[in-house]
């Protein structure tokens, strides 16, 4: 939710915790024309091939026509980055088996990102099944200032230096945010 | 005529017995009759060597002042000989030492390596005349306790502003090439030197040294003297910057657990192992290194097994499954890491501190005996064999194939189960001491057939 929030580090971080968490085939879908992670691969913005990357495999800028195509593809898990475009994929989103919310909650941010959730689709249908994460938290009083403003919970973000090498003192926020949505990962 | 032992050296020493046999001379035991404290006579008979010998030790050693070397008390002489009168060291060759240990600790290593070219940078900075000692072999380093102290100068001398005076002996192995071809001393031989008793007591560590010290010993002992260190201090300092690094990973030993085949109890022991160790006060965790995801059934099976930052627990045990390159693990943990890296025979864990072969099966599954033989000798130093499933006379079998000492492992069912022979069994690893029970009995089998 926002520009900067840190949604595409998370889904990354997100694939690879799953990818060699578990050792499940994972595909990461960059959605919203954004075309940012084919550096990762070292590969010119406009090539949109997908590519493998620590055995995740990268799906860059996946259009809402080629989405049902990916999306039949033999993966276990599909981590899908809306990035700041969930309003205009409202179907695809809701159809997600768990839905994640970040947002900036910093001191100067956690207002914009209160007005948000107040405003947005999610908030007003589906509110219970969306889990709320806060990302760049300076303390817990902001939020708590936000839980408390918009009627939600949220779960603080820890630090991921490395979004490629999840460590595994980390594992418990990762396991926490399936767990909010009762996914089983056996 | 009066008997050696009779023998009373200007009515000051009684000569009690002989301690050692020189080239140049006879070391005798005295007791100073007043002050009633030993000494170490050293007898050079006039006849044998040219007076320089005596007077020359001498000479050397009256200025010297330090824990390392024994302090000169008099030189006395006769018609027929000249008498060295030293400090009486107790303590034994460094080469009996090593032959008594069988093995020495990393830390000892580093502690006597640290001590001997203390002893050298003493004397090659003395001022002002530093001294080159030429003669250092493991019979001339003398341990007492943890302290190692240096004897025998009769071939040292000065370093002269116009060359160094010397007629070098020395000896074959330990010596500078350059000492054999008759050119000039420097401190390039002793630094040479100092390299070849590293490398003489690097062969009996416990423990697999890091590359970095067999690089220190290479430049140390390189052939041509200006591809060695340019002084002891440097040659110190490389070993104290090597002996930093590894400080960490001296707190934090590996323990290596490979399989023969398929079904031998690789993981089993291993996880054995690590319950042991830590029911005996040990840290240690078990990491998985193989394809088998053997840890993660089992816990599936176990719901009192708690998983928490992607380690399962469970009673004494802890322990990681094996994680793709996405997830980084700590492994800076201190104390014992058992890495079970399934049945991989040819592999070699370069970094481990020991490596635990697990052999055995029934009789009928011949291949192990092939496999044991084939083991590469990269592996043996630091191997232990692990014999399961199978009888006494396999693990016998086992021990000369492989030369390496084999361990009976017990009937066991649970391996987060712990008892009494798992108890011995952690406590010999750790320790490498106390009742092995079967294990000293093969161990010994082994040591006799060893001198048939």
């Amino acid at each position: 939710m926002g520009h900067c929030a840190g949604a595409t580090h998370l889904c990354i971080a997100l694939a690879n915790f799953l990818c060699s968490g578990f050792f499940a085939d994972t595909a990461y879908l960059e959605l919203g024309g954004r075309r940012e992670i084919s550096s990762i691969a070292r590969k010119h913005s406009d090539d949109d091939r997908p590519f493998i990357h620590q055995r995740v495999v990268y799906y860059p800028n996946v259009t809402a026509n080629r989405l049902a195509e990916v999306l039949a593809g033999r993966y276990r898990y599909f981590v899908l980055d809306f990035g700041g475009q969930a309003l205009h994929m409202q179907q695809a989103f809701s159809e997600c088996s768990i839905r994640l919310v970040i947002g900036n909650i910093c001191p100067w941010k956690k207002s914009q990102f209160a007005r948000s959730v107040q405003k947005s689709f999610y908030n007003k249908k589906t509110k219970e099944d969306v889990v709320y994460l806060g990302n760049y938290m300076e303390c817990k009083s902001d939020q708590r200032e936000v839980e408390k403003k918009c009627g939600i919970n949220i779960i603080p973000v820890p630090y991921l230096p490395d979004p490629f090498r999840i460590a595994s003192e980390n594992f418990g926020f990762f396991e926490k945010i399936m767990e909010e949505n009762e996914l089983s990962h056996e | 005529m009066k008997t050696k032992k009779e023998f009373i050296l200007s009515g000051r020493y009684q000569i009690l017995e002989t301690l050692g046999q020189g080239s140049d001379g006879t070391v005798y035991l005295a007791r100073h009759k007043s002050l009633e404290t030993d000494r170490a006579v050293k007898i050079i008979p006039r006849k044998a060597a040219p007076s320089l010998f005596a007077i020359s030790e001498a000479n050397v050693l009256k200025a010297l002042r330090h824990p390392g070397i024994p302090t000169i008390y008099d030189l006395e002489e006769d018609e027929d000989n000249y008498y060295l009168v030293e400090e009486y060291i107790q303590g034994e060759s460094l080469e009996l030492f090593l032959l008594h240990q069988q093995s020495i600790s990393r830390n000892l290593f580093f502690k006597l390596c640290e001590q001997l070219c203390d002893i050298f940078l003493y004397l090659h900075t003395l001022s002002p005349r530093p001294i080159l000692y030429l003669d250092l072999k493991p019979e001339h380093i003398i341990v007492c306790g943890q302290q190692i102290r240096l004897i025998d100068f009769s071939v040292s001398a000065f370093i002269s502003g116009s060359g160094n005076d010397i007629r070098h002996f020395g000896n074959l192995a330990f010596s500078a090439p350059e000492l054999r071809s008759g050119q000039t001393p420097t401190p390039a031989c002793d630094i040479y030197s100092i390299g070849k008793i590293m490398e003489f007591m690097s062969r009996c560590v416990d423990s697999a040294l890091s590359p970095n010290i067999l690089t220190i010993i290479r430049k140390a002992t390189a052939a041509e003297p200006e591809s060695r260190y340019e002084t002891v201090g440097d040659l110190s300092a490389a070993l104290l910057q090597a002996n930093d690094n590894t400080v960490g990973m001296h707190l934090r030993q590996t323990i290596a657990v490979i399989g023969s085949h398929p079904g031998c109890g690789t993981t089993h022991i291993a996880i054995s192992l690590v319950c042991a160790l830590n029911a005996i006060g040990q840290t240690a965790v078990y990491y998985e290194r193989n394809s088998t995801d053997t840890l993660r059934r089992a816990v599936r099976m176990m719901p009192q097994v708690r998983e928490r930052d992607g380690c399962y627990y469970c009673g004494c045990f802890a322990g990681y499954p094996l994680y793709g390159e996405g997830i980084a693990i700590p492994e800076g943990r201190a104390g014992i890491a058992v890495i079970d890296f399934g049945c991989r025979s040819s592999f070699i864990p370069a970094a481990a501190d020991q490596i635990l072969y697990v052999c055995g099966g029934t009789f009928w599954q011949g291949h192990d005996m092939a496999a044991v033989k084939e083991l590469p000798a990269a592996l043996k130093g630091r191997m232990r064999l692990i014999a399961n499933l199978c009888d006494r006379q396999a693990a016998i079998s086992y021990a000369r194939l492989s030369g390496a000492p084999v361990y009976l492992y017990p009937c066991d069912t649970n391996p987060f189960a712990f008892g009494p022979e798992k108890q011995r069994f952690a406590q010999w690893l750790a320790y490498g001491k106390g009742d092995t029970g079967l294990f000293l009995k093969l161990k010994n089998y082994f040591c006799r057939l060893l001198q048939r």
